[in-house]
């Protein structure tokens, strides 16, 4: 059948799927409509806490990364991951137990003040709304790529999906629909893995084809293979790349962590199981569906690398002379062509392409003559797309693929809208400038705030500020360092005060803001950064990626100074902070 | 042992006539050796602690000590055809954090149960 075809029936299948299931699992109160009433199982809450989690981040451009980074990869790899240990041993049972919607109430309660309160709103808006551009962008380049239409109405497919399930079915809906969007999302991230991983070593499984000989060849390994040829281009070795300092690959592992544990959206999801010790187990059901997929992209990463220098080397790598004929190139490489991701220029005017380090240029540069790297541009977010083609897997492995990075995409949108939409119509409006509104009006609050969200995230998404790459590094560098914090202390330390809270979240806010400002312009801002963005430019070499873990130490360090200052909070929040501490509530 | 428990041995102790001497002094023992409820809050945010300390611990050992910090030594092992501390930081540390988690939570609901504070 013809791919297109093919794509559209796929996609299309899976829309109808999640429409179906939001009208079935509509929301009637506000509790369903914030936390699907507590009664959410907790394997299927892992289930959509995992689609809620791997965005079209995790699902599009993580294994890209990793197959230019090789070991360095590692730290999204630990850093996705390890946040959730974190989660489930230090926030969630007891974000549970304190029985609340949402992470400003956590807050504005434990500290007694609205003022702490909206200060988390402002931290959680900022997360999640630059989080939530990076979605509606992967959607609207999906849709562009595989359904050959223009973006804008690629983004207004995802859009009004969206809208139809989130805004219908609340925190119920969302959860139903993210559990089916999690399938499909594994399915189609694992099939070409294990096709690709059979292709290359004869293992049925990724995880372990990646550590395999070659088929064919019993003698060799595939890594070691991919780290000879990294080198005969000039490149690293794969295995020991060091693209990072171990200061950095260190800070950057804790940020990623720190930052994963204190994104709202997600710790939003342990608010939906019905007791403390289902809580506890949730974060660890949550990462073994996430770990299905982390423990399958190093293999993806590392694989695709390998099939594309093979690809262009059909003669032996680093043979030269019968590098790949430009004009005799895969479809797959014209198709990208055309989107401006892939670009090849023949400099040396051979009619072939050849590629290597042109920073550490190999022998057989001078030998031949060479003119500089021939493939100018591949775009990392473009491996796992292109993926399925480079192997030359069949057309429905290709659309299914197309239909999971959509799923991603939406799944997580969907999540991030609503911690929007409680922020705004439960924490703002209800909880500190309208008290009184009554729950259908709330729930309307809630509605139309989020159908706000969608079309404010619609239009940032089609019309991006220009910095994909590094709101990432924002989004996570603030929950790490200004929501993170201060929820442990709330829990840890019942001497924690108000005026702490808020001194250290503006600290944890500002001084990240901008570190990442001065290296990334102001606002991202193009030419208004002040300060080189590389190594020797980095106060003590400290990259702006890597910074969350700092502004958290910064806001642990003023919370404590500021608090031994001030009063101790009233007795009743020492109280609270005891009864959270213990899951049966009877006995507080 | 939960309030309610306590408020029965003592009602026990002071409305039955008909239990022996030995009986009453192990009852009485019992209250005794259960402390206060808040002694044994605090013991059991003690006991939680720990039980937080050891799987932090282990956290940061197959999170950052073998994958980052040791990870040249482990490259020269290796398992298949993995180097070590490349597996360890791909593969291995994930594995890791997955185990750990469900441990935490077994070891923890064990802990909820010795100290009577568990949900029904």
């Amino acid at each position: 059948m013809d791919l297109k075809l093919m794509i559209y029936l796929v996609v299309g299948a899976t829309f109808a799927l999640y429409i179906g299931i939001a009208i079935w699992a509509r929301a009637g109160s506000t509790g369903e409509f914030y936390v699907a009433g507590k009664g959410v199982n907790p394997i299927a809450n892992g289930m959509a806490t995992a689609a809620d989690w791997m965005s079209a981040a995790s699902f599009i451009s993580m294994a890209g990364l990793i197959a230019f980074l090789g070991y360095s990869g590692s730290v999204y790899l630990m850093g996705w991951t390890g946040g959730y240990v974190l989660m489930a041993l230090l926030l969630a049972p007891y974000l549970r137990k304190f029985g609340k919607f949402t992470v400003p109430q956590f807050v504005g309660d434990r500290f007694y003040s609205n003022g702490a309160r909206i200060v988390a709103v402002i931290c959680l808006l900022i997360i999640s709304i630059t989080y939530v551009i990076g979605q509606m962008r992967g959607v609207g380049i999906a849709f562009s790529r595989f359904l050959e239409v223009d973006i804008l109405w690629g983004l207004i497919a995802g859009m009004s999906i969206v809208f139809v399930y989130a805004v219908l079915g609340g925190m119920k809906g969302i959860t139903y629909t993210q559990i089916a969007q999690y399938v499909v999302l594994i399915f189609a991230y694992t099939v070409p893995a294990v096709f690709i991983s059979i292709q290359l070593t004869g293992h049925f499984l990724p995880q372990t084809g990646l550590g395999a000989t070659l088929s064919g060849d019993d003698s060799r390994y595939l890594l070691d293979a991919l780290d000879g040829m990294m080198v005969d281009l000039g490149f690293a070795e794969y295995t020991t790349n060091a693209s990072f300092s171990t200061l950095n690959m260190f800070l950057l592992t804790m940020a990623l962590m720190i930052g994963t544990a204190g994104l709202p959206h997600v710790i939003i999801r342990f608010f939906t199981v019905p007791r403390v010790r289902d809580a506890r187990k949730s974060a660890g059901w949550a990462l073994i569906f996430i770990a299905l997929l982390y423990t399958t992209a190093p293999a993806v990463g590392a694989m695709a690398m390998y099939n594309l220098v093979n690809t262009l080397y059909p003669g032996g790598v680093g043979n030269v002379s019968e590098a790949m004929v430009y004009d005799e190139r895969p479809d797959w490489m014209r198709t990208w062509e055309n989107t401006g991701l892939l670009v090849f220029e023949d400099k040396n005017e051979d009619g072939r392409i050849q590629y290597y380090n042109q920073n550490n240029p190999p022998a057989f540069v001078a030998e031949n003559d060479l003119q500089g790297n021939e493939l100018v541009r591949l775009d990392r977010d473009i491996m796992v797309l292109a993926n399925p083609e480079i192997a030359s897997l069949p057309n429905w492995v290709i659309a299914l693929v197309a239909a999971g990075g959509i799923a991603a995409a939406l799944s997580t949108a969907a999540g991030l809208l609503l911690a929007i939409s409680s922020a705004i119509s439960h924490d703002l409006l209800k909880g500190v400038f309208m008290p009184k509104i009554s729950e259908k009006n709330e729930l309307m609050a809630g509605r139309i705030s989020m159908a706000a969200a969608i079309l404010l995230a619609g239009y940032l998404g089609l019309n991006p500020p220009g910095f994909a790459a590094e709101v990432v590094a924002l989004a996570f560098g603030l929950a790490a360092s200004s929501l993170f914090p201060v929820l442990m202390l709330g829990i840890f330390y019942k001497r924690m005060n108000k005026e702490g809270a808020i001194a250290g979240m503006l600290t944890g806010l500002f001084t990240t803001l901008i570190y990442i400002f001065l290296y990334k312009g102001w606002f991202f801002i193009p030419g208004t950064a002040m300060l080189p963005d590389n190594a020797s430019g980095w106060i003590m070499g400290i990259s702006p990626q890597g910074f969350g873990t700092i502004g958290a130490i910064l806001n642990v360090t003023v919370a404590l100074i500021v608090c031994k200052l001030t009063a101790p909070p009233p007795k009743e929040i020492q109280a609270l902070v005891e009864s959270v501490r213990v899951p049966r509530a009877d006995t507080a | 042992m939960s309030e309610k428990m306590r408020d029965l041995l003592k009602k026990i102790l002071a409305e039955e006539s008909g239990i022996s001497a030995k009986t009453r002094e192990q009852i009485q023992q019992t209250l005794a050796s259960a402390g206060s409820l808040e002694e044994q809050r605090s013991a059991y945010w003690k006991a939680n602690l720990s039980i937080l300390g050891w799987c932090l611990g282990v956290w940061f050992i197959a999170g950052y000590l073998l994958p980052i910090f040791m990870v040249d030594a482990l490259n020269t092992m290796s398992i298949g055809g993995y180097p070590l501390g490349f597996w360890m930081a791909q593969q291995g540390s994930i594995y890791t954090f997955l185990v750990l988690i469900f441990f935490y939570a077994w070891w923890m609901n064990r802990l909820d149960k010795k100290f009577d504070v568990h949900e029904e």
